[in-house]
């Protein structure tokens, strides 16, 4: 059970957590033309990294606020946290 | 029956409360502070069960987590409670188990033949030979297999006990009491820190109780029990034993199963029986001590073989000798400990050890008692077949080639 | 509208678990609190006015986390980055509410009905709470509040006093039944008075 720090509210349990999965992926611009593979890389192409990876959570149960955290997909360290607005 | 096994003094148990239990239907009695394994042994009880494919007797072979063989049945306040190890549980006033994997007991187990077919029971037995005639297979083969299956049965039955679980916080998780454990808890809350000291065991002290250590001018276990008793006052630090750290997760998440009441003939009103902590530890200390490696020989599974620190345990903690006639077989120091609790307590061991020219103090203070030791011997074989009752031993050549 | 309390059907006044032979002062007491009006006032993102001029029943919100202000009618609970839950026992505030946030600027939901509250009170609080709650309970004290869950269940804490201890649960009136019997199952083991 990993123990995630919510930048809005502290150390808590990951029950209190739900995965939003990775949070590099960029929507293409809006107002512009997008091919057909951009628009299937958006939608469907992630990477399943080994070590660092950015991904988003929602912190459900507390403040209901979305946030990103910096974690080790093998070791399953988090080295940070920060909220969805901040740019890691 | 009366307990032959039972030293005249001596051990941790209550001698001033006298227990009756049942195993295999038969009635026995101990005492208080023993456990079902220490009980029997005293009452030189050794057959507990039988093995899993051959149905091989089995006795007891360690006293406490790490015992592989001696598994029963238990039933407590009209619930079954199948696979307890009888090592590990502590005996009540009314305890009823018996053997599993035997039929139609331990004693005379037709299963046993297994053990003499064994070498017509090739890889794919099963799978060539139950396949005909077709018809046989839900009336004959397949209740016939099931009832072979598995150790002990599960109740069918609503279990009414109670099970609850808890989170918990602290500064420091200790899982072990033993001297390292009492120690660095005792420093830890002494500098404020939230303290949770788990011990697997009904007793505190660990290796303290078994030992002849001293620390300062006590006795260990007297120390152990002073350290318990001013951390039990402490406010910050959370005393418990019959509990058991079984998981070290992420992020220092850890597991304890708390036995509450399986050590009581029937659970208290509203009280679980059982709780499991989701403990978040700051940090860990894995104090847990270590379990003895098996040495290997022929038939060491034969009930009476077993590990010598568990022989030290019964008497030490339980005034039980495992055996009147014993045979120590060590390639390191610790059996020598076992060898002269022995002595002391008026029983002649004898030595075997791997060991050419071996040199230290113990070894000395075991020649001091006149303890028959033999250099550079090995036991090539234990005999017996409900109860081992010799082994053969030899010398190992120069060249360790040949014996 | 009815006013059918959440646990009209299930909280029953009596005493339960093991209460036997124990002082009544050592049982927790728990009870349902109802008839108490419930908003969300949350302030759009894009919004920039000053939370510290705004007045309501003589509170002003406070954006730090885990907080509680209260009068002795009104508690205003930090929900999330500006997003707080106010309760109160006066059922007439929302007008004012209305003229003080004004809707360019927030947004008002009344939640009155959409949840069911337990208190409880006793030296046994917060061991009960340990057993379905995966926070740091023993860190939070009066004055506080937090949104965790309780066996999966979302509730909000409102940390309300330590001598002696209460503590006021919010949980979705659609989960308080189910709720109720998590805490009353883990209050049996301490014996329990239901008011």
């Amino acid at each position: 059970m990993l123990h995630i720090k919510c930048p809005h509210c502290g150390l808590r349990s990951q029950n209190e957590f739900s995965y939003g999965g990775d949070a590099t992926v960029k929507r293409p611009e809006l107002n512009k033309d997008v091919s057909d593979k951009d628009w299937d890389n958006f939608v469907y192409l992630r990477k399943s990294p080994r070590g660092k990876h950015l991904e988003l959570w929602q912190h459900i149960s507390g403040c209901r606020q979305w946030i990103k955290v910096e974690r080790d997909t093998l070791t399953h360290e988090i080295f940070k946290t920060l909220k969805a607005s901040e740019e890691a | 029956m009366s307990e032959h096994f039972r030293l005249d003094k001596g051990g941790l148990i209550n001698r001033s409360k006298k227990i009756s239990f049942k195993f295999n239907g038969k009635k026995y009695f101990g005492y208080e502070g023993d456990t079902l394994a220490s009980a029997l042994i005293a009452n030189g009880v050794h057959l507990v069960g039988r093995s899993f494919k051959y149905h091989r007797p089995r006795g007891f072979f360690g006293a406490g987590v790490d015992e592989p063989y001696a598994i029963v049945q238990m039933n407590r306040n009209n619930e079954v409670d199948p696979n307890v190890r009888a090592t590990e549980q502590e005996l009540f006033e009314g305890l009823e188990a018996k053997s599993v994997n035997c039929w139609p007991n331990v004693d005379f187990d037709i299963g046993a033949i297994n053990n003499f077919l064994g070498k017509f029971f090739p890889a794919g037995f099963y799978y060539k030979t139950f396949m005909w005639p077709k018809s046989f297979w839900y009336k004959i083969y397949e209740p016939i297999i099931r009832k072979a299956a598995g150790f002990g049965a599960a109740s069918i039955k609503h279990d009414k006990e109670r099970y609850e679980h808890k989170y918990e916080y602290c500064d420091l998780l200790i899982t072990g009491s033993g001297p390292s454990g009492l120690a660095s808890a005792y420093a830890a809350a002494q500098n404020g820190a939230k303290v949770i000291l788990a011990e697997d065991k009904s007793r505190f002290g660990g290796s303290l109780l078994t030992s002849e250590v001293t620390i300062g001018n006590q006795s260990g276990q007297e120390w152990a029990e002073k350290i318990i008793t001013e951390l039990k006052s402490m406010p910050n630090v959370v005393v418990k034993n019959r509990s058991q750290v079984f998981g070290y997760y992420d992020h220092n998440m850890l597991v304890m199963s708390e036995r509450i009441s399986d050590h009581l003939p029937k659970s208290e009103k509203y009280i679980p029986k059982q709780r499991l902590w989701y403990i978040r530890a700051k940090e860990v200390i894995i104090s847990s001590g270590s379990i003895e490696r098996p040495l290997v020989f022929g038939n060491n599974d034969i009930p009476g073989v077993m590990l010598s620190s568990a022989a030290k345990e019964y008497l030490k903690i339980y005034g039980v000798l495992v055996g009147k006639k014993p045979l120590v077989f060590t390639n390191n120091d610790s059996g020598y400990e076992t060898a002269i609790e022995f002595k002391k307590n008026g029983i002649d061991p004898i030595i075997l050890d791997t060991r050419k020219d071996p040199n230290s103090e113990i070894i000395k203070e075991a020649k001091d008692l006149n303890i028959n030791i033999k250099l550079s011997y090995v036991v090539v074989a234990a005999k017996g077949y409900k109860k081992v009752n010799s082994a053969d031993i030899a010398k190992i050549s120069e060249d360790k080639k040949k014996y | 509208m009815t006013s059918l309390s959440a646990l009209n059907h299930i909280h029953k006044s009596g005493f339960f678990g093991n209460y036997e032979n124990k002082n009544e002062e050592n049982l927790l007491k728990i009870s349902e609190i109802k008839n108490f009006f419930i908003v969300q006032i949350v302030q759009y993102k894009n919004s920039s006015i000053l939370i510290d001029n705004l007045n309501i029943d003589n509170l002003k919100l406070k954006n730090q986390p885990l907080t509680v202000v209260s009068n002795n009618d009104t508690r205003i609970l930090w929900n999330g980055p500006k997003n707080w839950i106010l309760v109160s026992k006066k059922k007439d505030l929302l007008d004012e509410i209305l003229t003080v946030f004004k809707e360019t600027d927030f947004a008002v939901t009344d939640l009155s009905h959409s949840r069911s509250i337990i208190e409880i009170e006793g030296n046994m609080v917060y061991e009960v709470l340990k057993k379905g709650s995966p926070l740091d309970i023993s860190k939070l004290k009066s004055g506080d509040s937090a949104n965790t869950v309780y066996n999966g269940i979302t509730i909000t804490l409102d940390f309300i006093s330590n001598k002696p201890n209460i503590i006021r649960i919010f949980c979705l009136r659609s989960f308080g039944e189910s709720f109720y019997h998590s805490i009353t199952d883990a209050s049996l083991e301490f014996g329990y008075k239901c008011l």
